[in-house]
């Protein structure tokens, strides 16, 4: 194994810790806030009479506009953004989980 | 005769002013009750009609405005992952450039992740303790330590 010991090569690898770090949470920041609004958006639609698998359709097609402008959602975000909203929609009712279809 | 009307009924003859007797004098009076009473009815029908349009018209309004909130946080979204993976593909590269091996460069990603940031994830069950980022952050970082090209693309 080689190993450079140079001030600036250890100078580099604390740039790339701390702008990890930064991205890290800027990314954890930007998941929760679209939590927050995948939440809030089940909490609305929810109050119109809305079936949750309509949410869950429509959270899709918000997901696949976004994916066509930016292009890196993954099935991933797909999968947790409908966890969120069967999550919440579940927490919210009165007689506990039921079937959702 | 009463002079009850019947709740939101409608109907009213008036009567010519001549030949009038106590009994057609009841009756108008029955009668302009039983029309006040309409026109009442009528009025209270029409403000909640008006009160269900006004709530239908701001349900649609916040869907529309909630929709929106998360189109945006989905993009937002997409972009701060994407600029992590950037830097997580940096980061392993540089290591990768030291020789570390994909292991120790994996120790060095979970050190700092765990340490420094990830914690905050935790505040969501969905979340399961940040499990599903730290998987992302390691496949990240193993894909570019084994990319032939060595570029974070």
């Amino acid at each position: 194994m080689k190993k450079r010991n140079s001030k600036e090569h250890d100078a580099l690898l604390e740039e790339l810790t701390s702008v990890i770090a930064e991205k890290t949470e800027a990314a954890i920041a930007a998941r929760m806030a679209l939590r927050d609004a995948v939440c809030a958006f089940v909490a609305v639609e929810q109050a119109r009479g809305m079936p949750i698998s309509t949410v869950i359709a429509t959270v899709k097609d918000i997901l696949a506009k976004v994916q066509r402008g930016v292009g890196k959602v993954t099935d991933e975000l797909a999968q947790q953004l409908i966890d969120w909203c069967v999550e919440f929609h579940l927490s919210r009712m009165p007689t506990g989980p039921a079937i959702i279809s | 005769m009463a002079l009850l009307a019947t709740p939101c009924s409608t109907g009213l003859t008036v009567a010519s002013p001549h030949d009038r007797t106590l009994d057609d004098d009841l009756e108008l009076m029955s009668r302009i009750a039983e029309a006040s009473a309409t026109a009442a009815c009528a009025e209270a029908t029409e403000f909640e009609m008006s009160a269900t349009i006004r709530h239908a018209i701001s349900q649609a309004d916040a869907s529309r405005r909630v929709r929106l909130a998360v189109e945006v946080a989905a993009s937002r979204d997409a972009v701060a992952m994407d600029a992590l993976r950037m830097a997580v593909c940096e980061f392993t590269l540089a290591l990768r450039r030291d020789g570390i091996t994909p292991e120790g460069v994996l120790i060095r990603l979970k050190q700092l992740i765990d340490n420094e940031t990830l914690p905050l994830i935790r505040s969501h069950p969905s979340d399961n303790d940040g499990h599903s980022l730290r998987e992302r952050i390691s496949t990240w970082s193993v894909k570019a330590y084994f990319d032939s090209e060595g570029a974070c693309l």
